[in-house]
């Protein structure tokens, strides 16, 4: 069985998950270190959050995957459940998002829903009878997404949620969704993005217009399509106007932090200045004055990695950094070498997934992005998130092993 | 295949680039914050667990001569609380209002404030800050703080003065050496590093507070509480609107006692005006009336135009002068020079100074230190009033004969009187003898001061006979006393109406101006008395006041320092303080402290004992050497060949009484008991210095 076990498992991911969960424990530990015993008390947590998910992660990983594929659907669907349920008995978590409580044990839904609309539109996917570039097809695609993404929206967990508008292209695009439907699915972002500007709408529709002749389809669907993107155009603005209060401050705040340095421009000024005071080499484990003197925010869950930063420096960073960087592209690595399409899909879901995280966390660290409360993959605290992360890694290296499986 | 129309080498590179890219602009801009741009990243931070701990240092005491604390300071906190530090919010904010008094929800709001820094309380006494600071919480933060005391209150307050609450000096003594008293605030700069360690940062340095000057003043406390005491009874016996009294040593024209009634105390200042915080005895000038007659006789005798024996008709209480009526209280016929100072004759006095050349007379005036400011080296001095003789009318010199027409201060008054008895001698008066800092070095030594020589000693001697018989048969009769001889003069003033610019008719100055003892005066005192309504006459309302003070101060010890050169030896005022020091040796620390902080006595403990073992003082401060355990018996350390500081240093005081022999410095050469001697309770060594 070792022997069996050491042959299949795919070690070089294993070791890259093995090496990001050290490092998250070290840094969570940094964290909320406060030289007390007590201050154990996060690090113990989520040192049972990591065996939970490794646990997780093997039982995943050692199931048949026609299994898994076969699973998908009711996967789904109990996610759905549950994403239902959370507005009946949901209680607040520490930011927008809401959990389900059963006795101690505290559930997010919108977790497992990442994991479960991956694999339902893998699956969907790669039924033979598919064929991505059918309205139908791409329709039943869609509503697969936009279903947990307005429900989760709707809780109101704006973050996570865009998680899921995240997968919609990678996951169709890798799938052959041809370059028009393609551009007719991520126009309508830019529309909306241009709609704040009168000028900036004024050239982008020009450019849409210019493509869209270009396409040489019908010109009843080339008055449709166009006819969409002023639609979106008037009603964006409108929209902004209907977000709530604190996602609009958030997106202001993310345009221009030092505009409100004592207010939520606070946190990302902070995290800028634990990271940019680390310099490159850091300052040393536990010596991070920023995180230790706790003038970061959430300096354990959403801004952990401004303690890597600060503590270890540029050259700290580099390394996470680089090994998110292997890990993704060897996922993508695995997506072009497993046979089986679903594993494919569900790999660049898994991907996707990653990758966002990773881009919007550490953007929002340093600025780039807005402060959205999404989690650092393996590193930051907080047991769903790791739990679930795991087990698409189990998913993952359920795929590596039986990548020569149709 | 399905996974041929899945696969797209184009896509996979699509994906891949996308990655990288984004990739990139992470690694990118964290290369500009921790790299490019670390140093800004570095100072803000560095602003935000930098901690600036100003020190203030504290400032100097007033002593009087004796070292008896006049105005000094205690220590209070200013408690404030880093609400991202505080560990046990709920439990702080309980204390903090039961020991505060203030609503618990109050601290609760200022603990779950967003802030790195909240006030809790500002000024908190020692013990109950200690309460709080007990917590132990890492999120609390104190400042020592120090807030003026005036021990005596309202004596010599005008003196004294006073501070605002951040303990500016604002007038008196507390304004004038404001610069000294004050020292300069330290600063240390704190840094946290991770683990919240706090240590000092080499690149700012802490910079230690200066403690202010101790300033030691000439005053005798003991002296001064008797002028206020008995002038307090002066001014209610005789219904007076104002009074004061100042008290010199006519040797030195060092300030023993200065009063003022009204007073203020200056503990709660603010409460009230500035009518009860001038300081009258050197601000108000007045027409001092017949206390005048000395200084003119003064002239009179020593220009030799007069003897004592000489005598003059005194026009039987009524005079006319041009066209102006002088009047005497009672009628007098022919009485003899001596008889008119004694009986206090205007008429008398006028008729006698006629001979004196106005210019002789001003120039006598002006020589006993009248229409100048005395240079007592105090802010707000008024140098009265003394016109030039080209101004003159032709009563002018007949009304300043007799103490009109002439603005004096109580101090010159005290001071020309000084002159006047102790062999003619003007002395600059003065109120601060030296300043001292905590090391024991001593700054602006001040020495008498002899401004010049007035009048001969046998004018001087003559006077003081004069003075005598005021006291004995004349006007001033209510300030003689049993058992010691003293002289004085009276003097009653009507006050001008300085609406009409006439005298008024029952609104008087009511002084008594004299010294004691007769043979060898070492007190001059001056009573003023303004408006007094039960009994008008200088006699009546300032005598008997001059006469209670005289009484009661007159057996006081005289002032043993060798009045020429004072040399006040560092070492002695600790061996002073510590006098009445208990034994503390094997009381428990705590208590040991709480002794030494009563006292005002600076300490520090050394050693981790709980027990105090040995005491000894070293520099200005109490050394507490602690131990575990009490060691029952003594040995008496071998002292001889070290100076007496190093000997002080070494001796454990709460054992032994120190007693020097010679002088007050230098190396010890012999000492009893001999070394080696064993001892079990408190016993004296005597110390030989040469």
């Amino acid at each position: 069985m070792t022997k069996d076990f050491s042959a299949k498992i795919d070690l070089i991911l294993l070791s890259a998950i093995l090496l990001l969960l050290t490092i998250g424990l070290f840094t969570v530990y940094s964290a909320t270190y406060t030289g007390h015993a007590q201050s154990q008390l996060y690090f113990n947590r989520q040192l049972i959050f990591v065996a939970i998910g490794l646990i997780s992660m093997l039982v995943v990983a050692f199931t048949p995957l026609k299994l898994i594929q076969r699973l998908a659907y009711p996967f789904y669907g109990l996610s759905i459940l549950l994403l239902i349920l959370v507005f009946f008995l949901g209680v607040k978590g520490y930011g927008a998002e809401r959990w389900l409580a059963f006795g101690s044990f505290k559930l997010q839904p919108s977790e497992l829903a990442k994991l479960a609309t991956i694999l339902a539109v893998a699956r969907y996917l790669s039924s033979p009878e598919v064929d991505i570039n059918k309205f139908k097809h791409l329709l039943v695609t869609a509503v697969l997404i936009f279903l947990p993404f307005l429900l989760i929206a709707k809780q109101p967990d704006l973050g996570t949620s865009l998680v899921f508008l995240a997968l919609l292209i990678p996951l169709l695009y890798w799938a052959g969704l041809n370059w028009f439907i393609l551009f007719i699915l991520i126009s309508p972002f830019f529309t909306a993005l241009f709609a704040f500007n009168f000028y900036a709408f004024l050239i982008w529709m020009f450019i849409v217009v210019l493509i869209l002749i270009f396409s040489r389809k019908a010109v009843s669907i080339m008055a449709i399509i166009f006819i969409l993107h002023i639609t979106v155009g008037l009603a964006t603005p409108a929209m902004w106007a209907h977000l709530r209060p604190y996602q609009q401050q958030r997106i202001l705040t993310f345009a221009n932090p030092e505009k409100d340095p004592k207010g939520s421009g606070y946190q990302i000024i902070q995290s800028k200045v634990a990271i940019g005071s680390g310099g490159l080499w850091g300052k040393g484990y536990l010596n991070g004055t920023q995180t230790q003197l706790r003038f970061l925010p959430a300096q354990h869950t959403d801004f952990i990695f401004s303690v890597i930063g600060e503590e270890w420096g540029f050259m700290g960073v580099m390394i996470v950094l680089a090994l998110f960087l292997a890990l993704l592209f060897y996922l993508l690595y695995l997506a072009v070498l497993v046979k089986s399409v679903f594993s494919s899909v569900a790999l660049i879901g898994i991907l996707t997934v990653l990758f966002f995280h990773v881009v919007v966390n550490i953007g929002m660290t340093i600025g780039l992005a807005p402060v959205t409360g999404l989690p650092l993959p393996f590193i930051s605290y907080g047991g769903s998130f790791l739990i679930s992360t795991l087990t698409m890694m189990g998913c993952v290296l359920n795929f590596s092993m039986n990548r020569f499986n149709n | 295949m399905a996974k041929q129309t899945v696969l797209n080498r184009a896509r996979l590179i699509f994906v891949a680039i996308g990655i990288i890219l984004l990739w990139l602009l992470l690694e990118f801009n964290l290369f500009r914050i921790q790299v490019v741009d670390h140093q800004l990243f570095s100072s803000v931070a560095r602003r935000q667990y930098l901690k600036k701990i100003p020190l203030p240092a504290m400032r100097g005491n007033i002593f009087d001569r004796y070292g008896n604390k006049l105005a000094g300071s205690s220590i209070h906190y200013d408690l404030a609380a880093d609400p991202t530090l505080v560990q046990k919010p709920r439990q702080m904010a309980r204390l903090c209002s039961k020991i505060l008094n203030r609503p618990e929800n109050y601290f609760a709001a200022k603990l779950s404030r967003k802030s790195r820094f909240q006030y809790l309380g500002r000024k908190v006494s020692e013990d109950k800050a200690k309460q709080i600071l007990a917590l132990h919480d890492p999120g609390l933060i104190h400042f020592p703080n120090f807030r003026r005391q005036y021990p005596y209150g309202r004596y010599a307050a005008q003196l004294l003065g006073f501070t605002d609450p951040d303990d500016k000096g604002l007038g008196g003594i507390e304004l004038q050496y404001e610069k000294q008293l004050r020292g300069q605030a330290g600063a240390a700069v704190l840094q946290y590093d991770g683990p919240r360690r706090v240590f000092y940062n080499a690149d700012n340095p802490m910079r230690r507070p200066k403690d202010g000057l101790d300033v030691y003043l000439t005053l005798d406390k003991n002296i001064q509480t008797v002028a206020e005491q008995e002038l307090l009874k002066g001014v209610k016996k005789s219904k007076a609107r104002a009074g004061m009294v100042v008290i010199l040593d006519p040797n030195s024209g060092a300030v023993l006692a200065m009063a003022n009634y009204p007073g203020f105390d200056p503990n709660r200042q603010q409460k009230f005006s500035a009518e009860e915080k001038r300081n009258r005895v050197i601000a108000d000038s007045y027409e001092p009336g017949s206390t005048m007659k000395i200084m003119t006789a003064a002239a009179l005798l020593q220009e030799q135009i007069h003897k004592a024996d000489d005598i003059v008709f005194c026009e039987n209480g009524s005079f006319k002068l041009y066209n102006k009526h002088f009047h005497d209280t009672k009628k007098h016929g022919w009485l003899s020079f001596r008889k008119v100072i004694e009986k206090s004759s205007n008429i008398g006095m006028i008729k006698l100074s006629m001979p004196l050349p106005a210019s002789t007379f001003f120039r006598y005036l002006k020589s006993f230190g009248f229409g100048t400011a005395t240079g007592i080296g105090l802010q707000g001095e008024s140098s009265g009033r003394l016109d030039n003789p080209q101004t003159w009318s032709g009563l002018s010199k007949a009304s300043i004969s007799i103490g009109y027409e002439i603005g004096v201060t109580t101090l010159q008054m005290a001071t020309a009187y000084a002159a006047a008895i102790n062999g003619g001698y003007l002395y600059r008066p003065y109120v601060v003898d030296h300043l001292q800092d905590t090391q024991g070095d001593i700054y602006d030594q001040k020495r008498p001061q002899i401004i010049r020589q007035v009048i001969s000693k046998e004018v001087s001697d003559q006077l003081r006979s004069f003075m005598r018989g005021v006291v004995d048969r004349g006007t001033g009769i209510n300030a003689k006393l049993d058992e010691i001889i003293v002289g004085g003069k009276t003097g009653t003033a009507r006050k001008m109406d300085m609406k009409t610019k006439r005298y008024d008719l029952n609104r008087y100055t009511a002084s008594f101006i004299g010294f004691a003892p007769f043979e060898h005066p070492r007190f001059v005192c001056a009573v003023v008395m303004d408006e007094p309504k039960n009994g008008h006459f200088g006699g009546k309302a300032a005598a008997p006041v001059f006469r209670e003070i005289i009484r009661r101060i007159i057996h006081l010890e005289a002032d043993s320092r060798p009045s020429q050169q004072t040399q006040p030896a560092k070492q002695l005022i600790f061996t002073r303080t510590l006098k009445d020091l208990p034994d503390i040796t094997g009381f428990q620390l705590p208590s040991a402290v709480a002794l030494l902080k009563a006292r005002g006595i600076r300490y520090r403990v050394e050693g981790k004992g709980s027990v105090v073992d040995q005491i000894v003082l070293r520099k200005k401060k109490i050394i507490l050497h602690t131990k575990e355990k009490l060691s029952v018996g003594k040995k008496v350390p071998n002292l001889i060949g070290l100076t007496l500081r190093e000997a002080l240093a070494k001796v454990d005081l709460s054992r032994f009484r120190v007693q020097l022999d010679g002088t007050r410095s230098g190396i010890v050469r012999r000492q009893s008991p001999s070394p080696g001697t064993v001892i079990k309770k408190r016993s004296s060594l005597l110390l030989t210095c040469r």
